[in-house]
């Protein structure tokens, strides 16, 4: 009984669809639901992470973000702060309050809001 | 005993050693910054500038999406009130301890003159959202830089400028603006109403109001053909002169010894 409890979650993972790559035109159609992030969202992430070549993840294709959603929604969010890499601080978004910046990110990375 | 085979091998080894410590003392000095505290002790967010050489901890940040927005944030907004574009400027022109005030609620063409093939715009717009609002509009700017990220207003603080003979930079075909003063006046000036305060503003690296509108003189829209070619260095000598007499020729650093790349933007028929 204990060994079918474990393994039911396990098989149900195992049933959902590996998550499939975006095409930059698929990424950049998206944007967030709230409109005020939608607009933070257009003005500054959108930049790079709707761009194939930019280096950044494109937003919400799955392939590039689940490694780095791995990493956890605070390792992500003080990247995002203080730059990563190529991403320059906060993203190039100034007037966002880190509330905003780890919204953003959940919606980038394909997660529900 | 000292064999010559030793001597050499000893001098080799001191000046690997000596190499070896300047590339370490190259890498050690090109080395990475250390990360930022995301906040400081007053739990204020870090701001820092694309190239991370500027950074601040400011108390406020505000972003007014109008005019009458922008007047009270003057005048009531913990000091100094730094206006912020996209951040792209190198030196310490942005930090504040005070407010950093963002443009990127004040975006967007405002009116246009198909006639006088003029455009007034919000300064917070990014160049890479006004190529195509002038687009629409059947207008083009003369220059642009080398990147579109920059706004209106912080790429003309700076006298942001692309290349091409007899192109200016970016603050060369402002008709008119319209700032708001420290004081929260709404201010409006051209070559003919206040030109002091005009001519100082264009380029005012954020020191003469904040900038809230921009009139530009535009072009027709035309269709550009670009062209990169790689050629030889002397071949590219050769046709300087001639190059040089030309609208929009540039050079690039050479791809490989030997050579240059030339670009060429030509103007085409009307879009
Ligand atoms: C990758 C890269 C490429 C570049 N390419 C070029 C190039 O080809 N040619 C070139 O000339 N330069 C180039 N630059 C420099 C860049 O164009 C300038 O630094 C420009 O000022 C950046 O604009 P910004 O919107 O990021 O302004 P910010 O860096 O945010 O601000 C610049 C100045 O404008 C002020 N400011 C911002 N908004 C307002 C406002 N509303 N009212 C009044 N003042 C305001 C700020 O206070 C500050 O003093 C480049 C920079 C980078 C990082």
């Amino acid at each position: 009984m204990r060994r079918l409890f474990f393994a039911l979650p396990l098989a149900l993972a195992a049933c959902e669809a590996p998550p499939q790559p975006l095409t930059p035109e698929q990424s950049a159609a998206l944007k967030p639901a709230d409109a005020r992030l939608a607009a933070l969202y257009e003005s500054s992430c959108k930049a790079c992470h709707a761009v194939a070549d930019s280096g950044a993840p494109l937003t919400g294709d799955r392939t590039q973000w689940d490694a780095r959603w791995a990493k956890g929604e605070t390792v992500l969010l003080q990247h995002t702060q203080v730059g990563f890499a190529a991403m320059p601080a906060g993203g190039q978004c100034f007037t966002c309050t880190p509330a905003d910046h780890a919204a953003l990110i959940r919606f980038m990375a394909g997660r529900a809001q | 005993m000292t064999t010559r085979r030793k001597v050499l091998l000893g001098g080799a080894g001191v000046l690997a050693l000596g190499a070896g410590g300047l590339v370490g003392r190259r890498v050690w000095l090109d080395r990475e910054p250390a990360a930022l505290p995301a906040t400081d002790a007053q739990g204020r967010v870090v701001w820092q500038n694309w190239s991370g050489l500027e950074h601040s901890y400011p108390a406020q940040r505000a972003a007014p999406a109008s005019d009458a927005e922008l007047a009270e944030l003057m005048r009531r907004a913990p000091v100094p009130i730094r206006p912020v574009g996209a951040g792209h400027s190198f030196t310490a022109l942005v930090p504040t301890d005070g407010t950093l005030l963002s443009m990127d609620r004040m975006t967007g063409l405002v009116s246009h003159d198909a006639t006088a093939m003029t455009a007034t715009v919000r300064a917070g717009t990014r160049l890479s959202a006004l190529g195509p609002a002038l687009a629409a509009i059947g207008q083009e700017m003369p220059n642009l830089p080398d990147i579109n990220k920059q706004t209106l207003a912080g790429a003309m603080a700076t006298a942001t400028h692309g290349t091409g003979k007899g192109l200016t930079a970016l603050h060369g075909e402002v008709t008119a603006l319209k700032l708001v003063t420290p004081a929260g006046e709404i201010v409006q000036c051209s070559r003919d109403t206040k030109p002091e305060l005009f001519h100082s503003a264009r380029v005012g690296l954020g020191a003469f109001g904040v900038l809230s509108e921009v009139t530009l003189a535009n072009k027709p829209l035309t269709r550009v053909r670009k062209e990169v070619r790689l050629v030889d260095t002397d071949a590219l000598l050769k046709d300087w002169p001639a190059l040089a007499a030309r609208r929009n020729r540039r050079t690039g650093p050479p791809a490989r010894a030997g050579s240059g790349c030339r670009y060429a933007d030509e103007p085409q028929d009307a879009a």
